[in-house]
């Protein structure tokens, strides 16, 4: 790997480290390997909004040519946010992508990613099923954020109605994600997911 | 403080129109960033303003002792988590080193190397910079103002003189390097100070390393702490290992030949050589040696005893699969399955001599023993026939004849068991049935020359898939 990749991860791993943030636990990061190009960032949600109390898992990747062109980075752990896929948990936001600058860094990036987990923009989707939900029944989105970050983020709201209709799903042989992903994609109308699976 | 400070952030989102007609409001964080630590410290939270303050006594003295160089205020972004004080950081190794955020190079984060100004007021190194808008749009990666590389660059020769007369003593100083230059001239010195570390530490190893651990963590982190707490279990593991080893290496057998009994006995070892050096820690070695031996000797035996009780217990399951129930222990009760009953009937009307006997049964283990015959007579092809025969067995010396007792017979329904058929028999002492058998299996049977009509126990369903269930308890009275 270049050489100013490097030395600059390195550097910016200690300012992660020494940050404010790090002491508040909104953000942390980690090694994966020995070779600095691959790390494991951790976000906490934003107070306020429905990722609260819930902590995301990201994957990021440093490409050789960092810091001209962004680190890779993407949510390992699942989330139901209008502009970060369900599915992939790829991530649509500008500074990753063609609004990358080279004074940017990791703990930037992380706080910009907490911002957007504050602040969707539905309109400039990732995930058309999410942003959807987010436009037209706000409510429901809200409760099947809230329901995520509960079942994959460890945050604190349980919907018991939500957990059942799983269960009918997973009784019917369907795997738990997947009964979780089309019933958030149905609007929790267990019928339409039933015939969606079946049909 | 967290949520202050999470408030404050979501509202400089919110601040921050659309400015790119594709995406998302959030761009330049870092721009942001340098200027909340001036201005929005002083006008957000209390505990922000609190929590900076400490810093600002370290930071004045550090612009104080820069030879008092007039600094414009717009640049004069405080050290974001640095606290540089001059001369004061030469006893830490490069990495170590923390610098001016007015010399760093946004880019490399790095000291700026040939510095160069953009037309929008910001610091990069020349070859930084080039790189950038190689490589990318031609706008600054601070403020992503458009730059043409002909007018909107100039060198910044009044910052290379400041980082120039910077003068710091080598990070090898403590190690009798006697170097004192700027910090750019530091970074040409150290790849070739006769005085450098032969390796500087990078890596952190695991105080475990000797006996094989392998961890190695970085120094900046915690990962050492925790893989001392975590993996425990397995430096004990290692210990034992490496305890073993020692052990093994340090065993010279004195007779290779001797018999294992002689060696458990502790016999044969008279002769041993004193223990060699090695066994500093005051542990027999002749103690080590029986142990070593008696460890080989018992894992043999354990792994004998393994495969025995593996064989057994793969006996025990083909017995089981294979023979349901000993007859002798099968209480007087026989559980007749007869499979396919369409074929059976078929079988036995076509000729009279044709009997289809159940499997055996003893009244108790040292009872009598019966089995019981289907058959269908010539004159009645549409009825079953069914008897209950005695057998001869090891026990007929012995018990009392004839045979007095009940038989029940039960031909049982699949699905409803109300709609079995239940018949009971009491034995008479007339009947030559109930006589000492004379034949392996006593000619003369007794029970029903007109069990059931063929057709009625089809059409009442007692033969679902083909198969009929009778069962048989016989008790003594």
């Amino acid at each position: 790997m270049a050489n100013m990749a490097v030395s600059r991860i390195k550097r910016e791993f200690k300012e992660v480290m020494r940050s404010e943030e790090i002491v508040q636990c909104s953000i942390k990061i980690e090694l994966v390997n020995d070779s600095w190009t691959e790390l494991r960032g951790e976000i906490a949600g934003p107070p306020d909004t429905p990722y609260e109390g819930g902590k995301f898992v990201l994957e990021i990747k440093v490409p050789e040519t960092y810091p001209f062109n962004p680190p890779k980075v993407r949510f390992i752990t699942r989330i139901w946010h209008p502009n970060i896929s369900s599915v992939t948990g790829a991530i649509c936001l500008d500074i990753l992508k063609d609004n990358w600058a080279a004074a940017m860094t990791l703990r930037t990036v992380l706080l910009s990613l907490q911002a957007l987990l504050a602040a969707a923009e539905p309109d400039d989707p990732q995930d058309a099923v999410v942003a959807y939900q987010f436009k037209d029944k706000y409510d429901l989105f809200l409760l099947t954020a809230k329901h995520w970050t509960n079942a994959y983020a460890g945050g604190p709201h349980t919907f018991p109605d939500c957990d059942s209709k799983i269960q009918r799903l997973k009784d019917m042989g369907i795997d738990e994600h997947e009964a979780r992903a089309v019933l958030s994609k149905e609007n929790w109308n267990l019928e339409k997911a039933t015939e969606g699976l079946f049909s | 403080m967290q949520r202050v400070q999470a408030e404050h952030k979501s509202a400089r989102v919110h601040q921050h129109p659309h400015t790119h007609a594709h995406s998302h409001s959030l761009q330049h964080p870092e721009e942001k960033e340098h200027n909340s630590n001036e201005t929005t410290t002083t006008s957000t939270s209390n505990a922000r303003v609190a929590a900076s303050s400490s810093a600002t006594p370290t930071v004045g003295a550090a612009s104080g002792g820069v030879s008092g160089a007039p600094t414009p205020p717009k640049s004069l972004a405080l050290n974001r988590n640095h606290h540089y004080a001059p001369g004061s950081d030469t006893s830490g190794d490069q990495e170590e080193e923390l610098l001016d955020s007015r010399y760093e190079c946004a880019i490399c984060i790095d000291w700026l190397n040939e510095p160069v100004l953009t037309s929008c007021g910001h610091r990069f190194c020349r070859s930084c910079l080039t790189a950038w808008m190689q490589k990318n749009n031609q706008c600054c990666p601070m403020d992503n103002k458009r730059l043409s590389a002909e007018h909107d660059i100039f060198p910044d020769n009044y910052t290379r003189r400041e980082i120039e007369q910077l003068k710091r003593d080598c990070p090898n100083s403590s190690l009798g390097c006697s170097v004192v230059a700027s910090p750019i001239e530091l970074h040409r010195h150290l790849p070739s100070c006769p005085y450098r570390r032969q390796q500087e530490p990078q890596e952190e190893k695991c105080p475990f390393a000797k006996i094989k651990c392998d961890f190695v963590g970085r120094p900046e982190t915690n990962q050492l702490e925790e893989h001392l707490k975590a993996d425990m279990p397995h430096h004990m593991q290692l210990m034992l290992q490496a305890f073993q080893q020692t052990a093994i290496a340090t065993w010279q057998p004195h007779k290779p030949s001797t018999s294992g009994s002689a060696v458990e006995n502790g016999h044969g070892q008279q002769q041993q050589l004193p223990p060699p050096p090695q066994y500093a820690n005051g542990v027999d070695e002749q103690i080590v040696q029986t142990m070593y031996q008696r460890i080989v000797v018992l894992e043999q035996r354990t792994r004998e005893q393994e495969t025995r009780l593996e064989n057994l217990q793969m006996q025990l399951r083909l017995a089981r699969q294979q023979a349901p129930v000993d007859p002798r222990y099968s209480n007087g009760t026989i559980v007749w399955r007869i499979e396919h009953f369409g074929a059976l009937v078929a079988r036995l009307r076509a000729n009279a001599n044709n009997l289809e006997y159940s499997h055996q049964c003893y009244t108790s283990p040292h009872g009598y023993k019966f089995c019981a015959r289907l058959n269908i007579q010539p004159r009645k092809p549409h009825v079953l026939s069914l008897h209950v025969h005695l057998m001869q067995s090891e026990n007929d010396y012995h018990l009392d004849w004839p045979f007095k007792g009940r038989i029940k017979l039960c031909m049982v329904h699949p699905a409803d068991v109300t709609l079995s058929q239940h018949d009971t028999i009491m034995t008479k002492p007339e009947i030559l049935a109930f006589h000492q058998p004379r034949e392996a299996i006593s000619t003369r049977g007794f029970g029903f020359l007109e069990y059931a009509n063929i057709s009625n126990i089809i059409q009442l369903g007692f033969c679902a898939d083909d198969r009929l269930l009778i069962k048989i308890e016989i008790n003594i009275v």
